[in-house]
């Protein structure tokens, strides 16, 4: 009887000591980091907003090298990181940005007792099961919370066209979300992304590994959506298409210009297979570990040169196309939809302030802009929101509003509208129209849109008052283009 | 002075004896048609007003007391009958309606008309006969005409005439009252500010004498436009030089006109609008009526539909004279709340589908709750040459689930663009699409959306009648 409660006791301290040394390893692995940000104002486009900071969780994964969330660490002025309670933190330099991920790389002097902490290849792990994370507080920390996964999910972060599998974690006894590692069975499974006080979600393992993937070699770039589905629940659609109740199968109802898939699927064709995964009608497939899992992060697991087979139903006739893998990428969109970390293009002449539209711009309405901004700006945006640039339109050009000033006066509250034309030419961008303005006109006719609306003005007679103009509002550049 | 308050107190004794023998008090029950399930009517729900006899044998009081009309009772002061009336004409846009006592000819025999007089000064004295709250007794308040000017008529919501502004309270039940100066209407009380303290709302005579003279042939044909959109650029030195005006002259710049409207044709986006009517207009749009300012659309106000107006236009460096027709603005998705409105449906598959109005809109709680295509067609459609020859947008605007119309249920709320690749111009095209295809399957195509509706039409028809029972509807169309 001894004998068995002598070996209970050692058999419990080993796995104290085990636990100990578990979370002895991650205290010295995890960094509090400090960010100093500054957003760009896109509504007044010559100014910087006001520095504000927000913190997060830092991972050591190689010498003086930390791994953070894209999104702790965009638009920052200062990143700040302590490892324990040191008097002075370390300063890192961010040296990767992968907001497709929500990535991030840094660097910086880590002091010795900095542990490396391996991250295995994938994360797998099944519902109902416990997670842990860590963090470290401002004044150095260390604490620990738990979660209970309870599913996968696919699905993209805005402004990223890159889906992802995301684990949903609920239950967390307290809020996380700000890049804590997250462990099942003292492994790592990810990293959290985003969550309150009801729920977190857990990048995964492969995901970071795609993102440092790219870090070491562009060519590892991965394949991003050319195309939108929704479901293809209706019965009598799916019956003119010749398809069964069992065939499944998602409707795509938008292609872009860009992206895999964007020359080779059509609208209206209703996607049945990604390589050997059948979809059902809601574009889910059977997941080996998370049963029901929309397609759409499939695409990302293709690099170029890769072909990616897809079989879909094309006017009622089974088709199996290949389509090349493609990305995103947001200088080509005639209406941008990412400037983290960009001011908006912009030029000011005689107060009226010419930007080019972008999503950005339209979030100076706030979270809800979508239905608050002006609504002549969201049907132009409507309208052209997954259109490419193209040699004839290049973007698009807002008047934005005007400072007011004797040389507009009754005329400054005109704003918030969109130029469609000078002097009854079609206007191509904002770099022409500053072009025009530059030849110093006497007379000139904006339309504005909706409408046709005309402003007559003399660029010559605005560009004159300029100086005076960038000294009353205190302007330090008139001009961004 | 003694003597004069004497005079004062007697003679306003007078006056108040004699708007006694002319002001009723209106009881009306309401109902009107539900426009998100349009075979439905709403509640029955009843309000008070005032009234006021005119010449004619005629009762003056707002629309806005007996819109949706479904009985109507007159009581006069002083007689504990009730008469039964009934509107003989109302005018939504000016808030003005007319009431004939239907059981009684002898109604008129005891009461005085009243009479109307001009628009009172500012600073002047007005006085304000009613019931407000209410009450059963006449009230009288007396204020002060702090403003006139052009002003929205919420009734409508969607107009805008000249109103008198006053310190007088008005009430709910105050509607339709006379507002006395000098022994003659000078206007009827009509609305009030609920955020501020003792604002009221008079329509003066200008407005009642235009509807009175619109309704001489036996119709309501209500204000008119001329249509178009303008700007005061010409407060601008620099825009001045630009558009060389010639001289002293001022005006406008006319920024828009609207398809459907004569000022699409006649004027131009660039045209200085100089002299309206031959009133010179000023750089800010007002202009030098009778002695007051007003805005230059007064002068449109003052003409019936019909008329001719003289405008004066600098366009091309040149002067050129216009005469524009005085038309009603006849939009396709009316911006004004409806009343008196039955609202046309179609039914088919269990999909209801009524003309896109405000009606609707409010339904969702405002225009501004609607989807975004919704929103947008809702604000651009007037302006927009593309539509002019629609009648009408049909909307899906409710859904009665049944096994044929599964999958529907994503689509309402949303406008009907296309039916089987034809452009739907009205309700009747969309019946005539639907039922008259020769496909087997019926493709709806939503304003806005890239999946369309699959509909199989074998399915849909026989089953109508099965949906329509099933819901209880009697009419599956009121075309």
């Amino acid at each position: 009887m001894k004998l068995i409660q002598i070996f209970i006791f050692l058999f419990s301290c080993a796995i104290t000591l085990s636990a100990d040394n578990f979370k002895e390893q991650q205290k010295n692995s995890i960094l509090r980091l400090t960010v100093t940000f500054q957003t760009a104002s896109h509504y007044y486009p010559w100014r910087h907003n006001a520095p504000s900071s927000r913190s997060g969780q830092g991972l050591v994964i190689g010498k003086n090298r930390i791994l953070t969330l894209a999104t702790l660490v965009y638009q920052a002025r200062l990143v700040e990181a302590r490892l324990n309670a040191e008097p002075s933190p370390i300063v890192l330099k961010i040296i990767y940005t992968d907001l497709d991920r929500n990535i991030a790389v840094l660097e910086g002097d880590l002091p010795s007792e900095a542990q490396i902490i391996d991250i295995p290849q994938t994360s797998g792990f099944k519902a109902s099961q416990k997670i842990q994370y860590f963090w470290k507080t401002d004044t150095g920390r260390f604490l620990e919370g738990s979660a209970t996964f309870d599913q996968a999910e696919s699905y993209r972060l805005s402004p990223s066209f890159q889906s992802q599998i995301w684990y949903s974690c609920s239950n967390p006894t307290t809020g996380g979300g700000y890049g804590e590692p997250v462990y099942y069975d003292k492994k790592l499974v990810g990293i959290a992304v985003y969550g309150d006080e009801s729920r977190i979600s857990i990048l995964q393992n492969e995901t970071i590994h795609k993102s440092l993937n790219i870090l070491k070699d562009k060519k590892n770039l991965t394949s991003m959506m050319g195309f939108v589905t929704s479901p293809c629940t209706q019965k009598y659609l799916r019956m003119e298409n010749n398809l069964k109740p069992t065939d499944g199968g998602c409707y795509v109802n938008k292609t872009f210009g860009q992206g895999c898939g964007s020359k080779t699927i059509k609208k209206g064709d209703i996607l049945l297979k990604i390589g050997d995964h059948k979809l059902d009608a809601w574009g889910r497939y059977n997941h080996p570990r998370y049963e029901n899992i929309n397609f759409t992060h499939l695409i990302g697991n293709y690099t170029f040169g890769e072909k990616i087979i897809a079989t879909l139903m094309r006017e009622g006739k089974l088709q199996t196309v290949e389509l090349d893998p493609g990305i995103i990428d947001d200088s080509k969109w005639l209406i941008p939809r990412n400037r983290i970390g960009k001011q908006s293009k912009y030029f000011i002449t005689g107060g009226f302030i010419f930007q080019k539209l972008s999503i950005p711009y339209l979030k100076a309405w706030g979270s809800s802009w979508e239905s608050k901004a002006p609504e002549n700006i969201l049907t132009i945006l409507g309208e052209n929101r997954f259109k490419l640039r193209s040699e004839e339109k290049q973007d698009i050009v807002v008047l934005s509003h005007i400072l007011a000033h004797p040389i507009n006066r009754a005329i400054q509250y005109i704003g918030r509208q969109v130029i469609t034309s000078v002097n009854g030419n079609p206007l191509k961008g904002l770099k022409e129209l500053h072009e025009i303005f530059a030849r110093n006109d006497e007379k000139l006719t904006l339309t504005l849109s909706p409408g046709d609306v005309p402003v007559i003005i003399s660029p010559k007679a605005l560009n004159q008052t300029n100086d005076k103009i960038q000294e009353m509002y205190h302007i330090p550049n008139l001009e961004n283009l | 002075m003694y003597k004069f308050l004497i005079f004062l107190f007697l003679f306003q004794l007078s006056v108040f004896a004699e708007v006694k023998n002319s002001v009723v008090l209106i009881t009306c029950t309401t109902q009107s048609w539900r426009f998100d399930q349009p075979w439905k009517k709403t509640g029955l729900r009843s309000g008070n007003g005032t009234g006021f006899v005119i010449a004619g044998n005629r009762i003056l009081t707002n629309a806005h007391v007996v819109s949706d009309s479904r009985y109507i009772e007159v009581k006069r002061l002083g007689d504990d009958k009730k008469y039964i009336a009934k509107v003989t004409k109302i005018a939504h846009d000016c808030d003005l309606a007319i009431l004939d006592i239907v059981d009684s000819p002898d109604f008129f025999e005891t009461m005085v008309p009243l009479e109307f007089g001009d628009l009172p000064d500012i600073n002047s004295t007005v006085t304000t006969y009613g019931f407000p709250l209410g009450g059963t007794q006449l009230s009288v308040t007396r204020g002060i005409v702090s403003r006139i000017q052009q002003s929205n008529y919420s009734h409508s919501g969607a107009d805008s005439h000249l109103v008198i502004q006053t310190d007088a309270a008005i009430n709910p039940g105050n509607s339709g009252g006379p507002v006395l100066q000098n022994e003659k209407v000078v206007g009827v009380a009509f609305q009030g500010l609920t955020k501020a303290d003792n604002i009221g709302y008079l329509i003066p005579t200008v407005v009642i004498k235009h509807f009175i003279n619109d309704i001489l042939d036996g119709e309501v044909h209500g204000f008119g436009e001329i249509g178009i959109n303008y700007r005061y650029d010409l407060q601008n030195p620099m825009v001045r030089k630009l558009l060389e005006v010639p001289g002293d002259s001022s005006g406008i710049l006319i920024t828009r006109t609207f398809p459907n409207m004569p000022s699409y044709k006649l004027l131009k986006a660039g045209d200085v609008l100089l002299e309206i009517g031959n009133y010179a207009i000023r750089n800010d749009g007002y202009i030098l009526l009778d002695g007051r300012e007003v805005q230059f659309a007064e002068v449109v106000e003052r003409l019936q539909i019909g008329e001719k107006l003289n405008l004066k236009i600098w366009r091309d460096k040149k002067i050129v004279d216009i005469k524009i027709p005085i038309v009603q603005w006849d939009m396709i998705i009316p911006h004004s709340k409806p009343y008196d409105i039955t609202p046309s449906y179609y039914i088919h598959g269990g999909m209801c589908f009524s003309p896109l109005s405000l009606g609707y809109l409010m339904t969702l709680g405002g225009w501004k709750k609607a989807p975004l295509s919704v929103r947008q067609l809702y604000l651009e459609v007037f302006g927009d040459i593309k539509y002019s020859k629609h009648k009408e947008f049909p909307v899906f605007c409710n859904l009665l689930p049944h096994e044929v119309n599964q999958g529907a249920e994503n689509f309402q709320g949303l406008v009907v663009e296309k039916v089987n690749g034809s452009e739907i111009k009205s309700m009747q095209e969309l019946k005539n699409a639907i039922e008259g295809s020769l496909k087997e399957y019926i493709h709806i195509k939503f304003l806005g959306q890239d999946i369309p509706l699959v509909l199989l039409k074998k399915a849909t028809v026989t089953n109508n009648e099965k949906i329509l029972k099933k819901y209880h509807i009697t009419e599956g169309e009121r075309l």
